[in-house]
């Protein structure tokens, strides 16, 4: 009896720490970036970013995943990383955020969005890191949970390629290329207003294309296969199901 | 009291109830003691295994029980499990979880929350015990497979375990790291006392220091005793294992038989001494394919002094290489690791460019041949590793991905009868086992229909049963009128199926000749059995020619 | 070869990054500025030598774009150079300008010193404990890639020698070629994820509380500087606060200039230098012993 009701008052502490967080922490420091900083734009959006990532970070570290969950997340993110050698002969051509939205739409958003993360992290270990570090991370993970919600309402579907393709065409076009371009907009810490706004976001137009039609083309040559491949592992040895 | 108590244990996969994998299997393992456990593959010996720690008992319908210290092997908690029995497993590259050497050995220890001062004696200790001090920093990608199977295994003894199981551990190691790996192993039973329990193709180097020797077949223990009794009982039952004891205990019970059962080349050759003692030696030759390398005038594949190198200021793989292969042959290229032997392969595939030389394929330069035409129905390569070549959910898809468009179902038919693979269409490829996996992949590289075949170190893992069922289908594929030309370290394998042997060294071919020239030239680079007869026999290179002339002389 | 700064424990190495990032896009003020210029290109060519200078030569058009490009979207300021079209181009916002382009090549200087200083082994270290799942699975991304790498090249060689692939084919055979390649590595690693999840429980994962295997140690040198930068961490937040490091470029230009400036620039030099002051302090030292012997 006593150790559950000690279990419910660190609950309840853990919980009042939340609030506080949110409701306290977090438009504090925003305050203060707001009023102090030199680079305000990219310090107060970095630490919302920071926000918007750790939850989902320490849910699955509260999850106290299994073994086999763990192997095939990183395998997922290795293979996410590496695919890029595997087209080194095609310029321009980046497949990463393709085989992300596969393991969202796989997994469920939740998984998309560590894939994408952690994809986007250890990829920078590989090339730089950067102040853009935390946003890609950002930007890729939204990218693999909004594969996951769009499959989960059967909006994206396995046995609709060509659907399932455009879509991911548009999420980067619309959401993962813009979000990237914000990055590169806060971070040379130019003054923001509306024709700023606007060259950067056409400035980046062409690249986010070249990337939109990379993706398209990715996932409608693997999608399919791939997640045959995923759902075999998952059919196989139970991994990753969401509740 | 026994440490395992193995009761009536018998384990089918779910949906192939009655086809069991373990039929009432019995057996007590003591303390301290050194188990070699053998059998073909499929004969359920990694089943069993597995049965021996919890977290790694496959799933299905099992009876009889397995006691660990008395107690049910259920009953024992996760822990105790996991610090008191340790595994290896065959792939030395899949056990390791993370990136550093050090963080490797640890893994186990942070696994059991192990305490910091604690942990950092006991990882200095085995970084100290198995001579990892050296590469104690480094990245796990840059060792070589010995060293990472060395890593798995001291990561395990990390954890002090009273009992170690092996399953193949050397399966995928070169002679000479499988030799220091299992002298490892000896090293630990003896010194430390722990219990040992293996599986091993290699049965030179582990029978004599085993203390039982466990033989299973189709889930069942057909044998189990001393090792110089196991050889009596498998002749007697006529078991196919009888093909993978070691060249003495072949020898030993093939001719007449006087004194004790030898296990070793040292005891096989005072054997055969005692044997022949007194007596003359009427024939000490046995007779010899022969062919005169010299007089190859129109090679099937000719290499001219390449010289390759992987990077412009690196050091050069390939100097001045030299090789002429006669048509209709199975050639044999041997040396140590990292010698290029592998390079050459690659050269001749034209993946590595030489930057001298020149490579004649039937008398024309590789570069002269259109691209697409060099690899379809000329040249073809088997990888090392044969899931290289999967791409599809079936094996039947996989095939037909090589023949496209075309319907030519007869060609299919043919090669899928030559690799014996018919049973197998439907299976995916990745639920195969290694040696149904290499068949699967030689198909798919003979539907390109090619004259040269280039394999790359083939009897890799595979069991001596299957050896020669694999040696059957080249010799069949010589037959038809293609040129092998295969990478290896098996020189038993070379020895007994190869027509022409080459010797890789630094770089470039030192010497050529028929398998029976070549080895008795060699004292150490040679057959067990030519170690065992050469002070008697003058050119008995495989275990054939010493009963030969073992039985002519007497 | 590690400099010392890169062999002191890792919770140092990380707090001085912290520090040198968040106060290098905090601080306008021309005098820090220059500060982190100095420190950050030294820090930078001391660990790179003669090739960092390339480098740096290349980032040389990044700061003029980015200082040029600023007055076109900033069109306040009092000082008119010229007009494009109907925009003027101040002298203010020319300023301003540099002062941000300033800021961003030293951030990016600090990152491409974190990347040589701060190793995957350093992360797995420093997060291992708040993150352990995580970091897990970060350290087994890192050890397959280089595996994946060469798996790849294995792969499409295996699959060029049985002449499913040439090299002169067009952008959409490659293509295709590309995902078929990544489509066999992905079967092969998902199959072979087994044996290692197989390896880690075998060795008790999950089967209790995980610790972690510390490699690095705290020495009192460590201590001694950590002690040191959260003094100077104090002093320049408080200066900051205090509104020493105040500035505004636009509409006209203005900076204070007060004793909270003077100490306050001064302690964010002192901490800038830091690697830089450790690392020759043990040359020096290298240097007197080996014209000893």
């Amino acid at each position: 009896m006593q150790e559950k009701s000690v279990e419910k008052n660190k609950n309840i502490i853990r919980d009042t720490i939340k609030l506080l967080i949110v409701f306290f922490v977090m438009p504090l420091t925003i305050f203060f970036t707001w009023k102090y900083a030199g680079n305000k734009y990219y310090l107060t959006s970095l630490i919302l970013i920071i926000f918007a990532v750790v939850p989902f970070f320490l849910r699955f570290e509260k999850r106290k995943p299994e073994a086999r969950e763990m192997v095939t997340l990183a395998v997922i993110c290795a293979i996410a990383v590496i695919s890029r050698v595997a087209f080194s002969m095609v310029p321009h051509f980046k497949p990463m955020a393709a085989i992300i939205m596969i393991s969202g739409i796989a997994f469920g958003g939740e998984a998309g969005f560590l894939v994408g993360a952690i994809s986007a992290f250890v990829s920078n270990f590989v090339f730089m890191q950067g102040p853009w570090t935390p946003w890609q991370m950002f930007a890729y993970g939204i990218g693999g949970l909004l594969a996951g919600v769009l499959a989960k309402v059967k909006i994206m579907k396995v046995d609709k390629p060509l659907r399932t393709a455009i879509l991911g065409g548009v999420l980067i076009i619309a959401v993962v290329g813009p979000l990237l371009d914000t990055c590169s907009l806060f971070t040379m810490g130019i003054e923001i207003n509306k024709s700023s706004i606007a060259t950067t976001y056409l400035a980046g137009l062409p690249l986010n294309a070249v990337h939109a039609v990379a993706t398209l083309a990715t996932l409608l040559l693997i999608g399919k296969p791939m997640t045959e491949k995923l759902y075999r592992i998952q059919r196989k040895y139970g991994i990753m199901r969401e509740e | 009291m026994a440490l395992f108590e193995i009761k009536n244990l018998s384990f089918s996969y779910p949906d192939y109830e009655d086809n069991p994998v373990l039929k009432s299997v019995n057996f007590n393992i003591n303390q301290g003691e050194f188990i070699t456990l053998c059998g073909k593959s499929g004969s359920g010996k990694t089943t069993l295994l597995k049965h021996l720690k919890t977290v790694l008992t496959p799933y299905g319908k099992r009876t009889g029980e397995i006691l660990y210290k008395g107690n049910r092997l259920e009953d024992v908690d996760l822990r105790t499990q996991s610090s008191e029995i340790g595994y290896v497993m065959q792939n030395p590259d899949n056990q390791i979880v993370t990136d550093k050497v050090w963080h490797e050995l640890a893994f186990g220890l942070e696994s059991l929350g192990t305490p910091q001062d604690i942990m950092r004696l006991r990882v200095a200790e085995m970084a100290s015990y198995f001579g990892i001090q050296g590469w104690f920093h480094r990245d796990v990608a840059d060792l070589s497979g010995g060293q990472k199977q060395l890593l798995n295994l001291a990561s395990i003894m990390a954890m002090q375990p009273k009992v170690l199981i092996l399953d193949e551990p050397t399966s995928q190691l070169d002679p000479i790291a499988a030799s220091d790996f299992l002298n490892t192993i000896k090293k630990i039973n003896r010194e430390l006392g722990t219990t040992i329990i293996i599986t091993e193709h290699r049965l030179e180097d582990i029978l004599s220091a085993s203390d039982r020797v466990i033989v299973m077949d189709k889930g069942s223990v057909v044998a189990d005793d001393a090792p110089a009794g196991i050889g009596e009982h498998l002749k007697t039952i006529s078991s196919d294992m009888f093909e993978a004891m070691p060249t003495p205990v072949k020898i030993y019970y093939e001719v007449e038989k006087n004194g004790v059962c030898p296990l070793t080349v040292r005891d096989g050759r005072k054997w055969l001494s005692e044997s022949f003692e007194g007596k003359d030696i009427k024939v000490s030759k046995v007779e010899e394919k022969s062919f005169d390398l010299e007089e190859v005038t129109n090679p099937v594949l000719h290499l001219k002094e390449l010289w390759f190198r992987y990077e412009k200021n690196g050091e050069d793989i390939l100097k001045g290489t030299n090789l002429k292969v006669k048509s209709n042959t199975i050639h044999t290229i041997v040396g140590g690791n990292g010698t290029g032997k592998s390079t050459t392969l690659k050269a001749i595939c034209n993946i590595c460019k030489p930057y001298r030389g020149k490579i004649l394929i039937q008398g024309k330069a590789i570069d002269k041949y259109k691209s697409g035409e060099l690899f379809n129905g000329m040249l073809a390569m088997l990888p090392q590793n044969p899931q290289c070549l999967f791409v599809k959910k079936t094996v039947r898809e996989d095939l037909l991905e090589m023949i496209g468009k075309r319907d030519d179902t007869r060609i299919l038919d043919e090669v899928v009868r030559d690799c014996q693979i018919e049973s197998l269409l439907s299976a995916h490829p990745f639920d195969l086992s290694g040696g149904e996996q290499q068949r699967v992949a030689l198909a798919k590289v003979l539907l390109t229909n090619p004259k040269i075949l280039l394999l790359d170190e083939p009897t890799k893992g595979m069991d001596s049963i299957f050896k020669i069922q694999f040696a059957d289908i080249l010799n069949r594929l010589k037959d038809r009128g293609v040129t092998i030309v295969m990478v290896s370290h098996d020189v038993e394998f070379c020895a007994r199926y190869a027509d022409c042997v080459s010797m890789f060294f630094d770089g470039g071919i030192i010497t050529s000749n028929t398998p029976h020239r070549f080895f008795v030239e060699n004292s150490f680079y040679t057959t067990a059995a030519n170690r065992m007869s050469r002070h008697i026999f003058d050119n008995a290179i495989t275990n054939e020619d010493v009963i030969e002339l073992c039985r002519k002389n007497q | 070869m590690q400099d010392t700064f890169s062999r002191c424990n890792p919770i140092v190495n990380l707090i001085f990054y912290l520090g040198a990032i968040i106060f290098g896009m905090i601080f306008m003020h021309p005098l820090c500025l220059m500060a982190a210029a100095v420190t950050s290109i030294t820090y930078y060519i001391y660990l790179k030598r003669i090739g960092g200078l390339k480098v740096l030569l290349g980032l040389a058009p990044v700061f003029i774009i980015i200082s040029a490009i600023n007055p076109l979207f900033n069109t306040r300021g009092e000082t008119l150079l010229f007009s494009i079209g109907t925009r003027p181009y101040t002298l203010e916002a020319l300023i301003y300008g540099v002062a941000v382009a300033t800021m961003f090549i030293c951030v990016i200087l600090w990152f491409f010193t974190y990347n040589i200083v701060i190793t995957s082994d350093k992360l797995t270290y420093l997060f291992g404990n708040v993150t352990p799942s995580l970091s897990v699975v970060f350290t087994m991304v890192l050890r397959l890639l280089p595996s994946y790498k060469r798996k790849l090249a294995a792969i499409s060689n295996a699959r060029k020698c049985i002449g499913k692939y040439g090299e002169n084919g067009g952008t959409k055979d490659r293509i295709k070629n590309g995902t078929t390649v990544v489509s066999t590595l992905t079967s092969w690693a998902l199959e072979n994820s087994i044996v290692t999840a197989d390896s880690m429980k075998s060795r008790g994962y999950g089967s209790s509380k995980r610790s972690n295997f510390v490699i690095y140690r705290f020495t009192s040198r460590d201590i001694w500087i950590l002690v040191l930068m959260i003094i100077c961490i104090v002093t320049i937040s408080f200066c900051g606060i205090k509104g020493g490091m105040s500035y505004t470029f636009i509409p006209d230009i203005d900076f204070a200039t007060n004793k909270f400036t003077v100490v306050g620039v001064l302690f964010y030099f002192i901490f800038l230098s830091l690697p830089i002051i450790i690392d020759v302090t043990e040359d020096v030292v290298w240097h007197f012993l080996k014209s000893r012997i």
